[in-house]
């Protein structure tokens, strides 16, 4: 009896702690981050990674991915909870909108000193497998000396122009100064670093509007998209066709938006 | 911004056929084994040779990606793939499902076991995830 009422005493002050160290806020709210420390020549690094993806809904293919980022011991944070209607307005552009949202309050929790350490990791929610380790993935981008890494892929990107009439044939303007099998961009999957993302992000949207608004005064109201060019003369939303896969595609190969350098160089 | 044109992080699946063009293995090593006629589409013989180049290294050298993406109709591969890959053991599995998302939109943290009650009894049988996704694909 004496050494439960022991056992017992002993709990109760753990108990007021833990109550005293880590609030309540703390233990149920704010993203989830992983941190890695790389060791080299010049002493040790910790870098931060923010796993992100979008999903509407928990479906068998999102819980095996999201086991997937687990098991490998990535943190997963989710977008998309609630925002139906905001994918059924905006279609695929709406990872953007939500992603920009998150990344900008990253950024600004981020202490100046750490944003070149913190990096932004998405993948899409339903049809993904993470492979490999937090470690792994921060080692061999950091080798890339990059700041913003997409996958690549196979199949061609659409253009803006064309996309805008319907018209998705390659772009033909796509800069294919990689000889590979693989020379397109993939937007589901990338690696940043925050302030690189965040800025892509905010661009990604000056982009949207900015056209669709060029769009409207060269051509006139955009279309709606069940109608065809058998109905209709256009224009249509290229974004909103093409998601943002022919959002990213076009920035990565046509805007210029930093001091005559295209962004691709630029960041 | 770059694109990870050798596959070091991310593989992208996109017209590249599992099983066939990309083999994965049960340890989730990656190989290519492109068709190098794809190579022909470039004009110059200057390119064609490095995209040939390419296409042999990357042949050669299986990667073990951090990402696989099975985007477009590669989608249907994605459960066969996780099915033989490697999961940690059936104890590590209980605490796998006790670990924690975050939902950015409501604010809220939750255990997967808990936003994937619907899917529990297939993806947590008692196996690995992997033994549970090939003995329902079985079942099925």
């Amino acid at each position: 009896m004496r050494a439960l009422f022991l056992g017992l005493l002993a709990c109760s002050w753990v108990g007021v702690l833990h109550a005293q160290l880590v609030s309540p806020s703390m233990l149920h709210h704010g993203p989830l981050l992983t941190q890695i420390t790389l060791e080299g020549a010049g002493g040790s690094e910790v870098y931060h990674i923010y796993s992100v993806t979008y999903a509407t809904a928990w479906s068998r293919e999102f819980c095996v991915m999201a086991a997937s980022a687990s098991a490998n011991g990535f943190r997963l944070n989710v977008l998309g909870e609630g925002r139906q209607a905001n994918f059924d307005q905006d279609r695929f552009l709406d990872k953007l909108w939500a992603l920009r949202d998150f990344v900008a309050g990253v950024q600004s929790a981020t202490p100046e000193g750490m944003r070149n350490r913190t990096l932004v990791l998405f993948s899409d929610g339903y049809d993904v497998l993470v492979n490999s380790n937090p470690k792994t993935l921060v080692k061999r981008f950091v080798n890339q000396k990059k700041k913003i890494l997409f996958g690549a892929e196979k199949g061609c990107s659409g253009a803006r122009e064309y996309m805008a009439f319907k018209d998705n044939r390659c772009d033909p303007n796509w800069p294919c100064d990689m000889y590979t099998t693989t020379p397109f961009l993939n937007s589901s999957i990338f690696l940043g670093f925050v302030t690189e993302v965040e800025y892509l992000l905010r661009i990604s949207r000056s982009e949207y509007d900015s056209y669709l608004g060029k769009l409207k005064s060269d051509y006139g109201p955009i279309q709606p998209l069940h109608l065809t060019p058998a109905t209709s003369k256009g224009p249509w939303d290229p974004y909103m066709i093409g998601g943002d896969q022919q959002l990213i595609c076009q920035l990565f190969a046509h805007e210029v938006v930093r001091g005559g350098q295209s962004l691709r160089s630029a960041i | 911004m770059s694109l990870d044109y050798e596959s070091q992080i991310f593989v992208n699946a996109y017209q590249m056929e599992i099983g066939r063009e990309i083999v994965i293995t049960a340890k989730g090593r990656v190989r290519y084994d492109v068709n190098l006629a794809d190579c022909d589409k470039w004009d110059e013989a200057r390119l064609r040779a490095e995209c040939r180049q390419r296409s042999v290294r990357r042949v050669r050298s299986a990667t073990l990606p951090v990402i696989l993406h099975f985007n477009g109709p590669q989608k249907q591969n994605m459960l066969a793939v996780a099915s033989q890959m490697r999961w940690p053991d059936a104890l590590d599995t209980a605490a796998l499902w006790e670990s924690e998302m975050y939902s950015v939109s409501s604010g809220a943290r939750m255990a997967l076991k808990d936003a994937c009650a619907p899917y529990m009894p297939e993806l947590a049988c008692g196996g690995t995830v992997g033994e549970c996704l090939a003995r329902s694909a079985r079942d099925a």
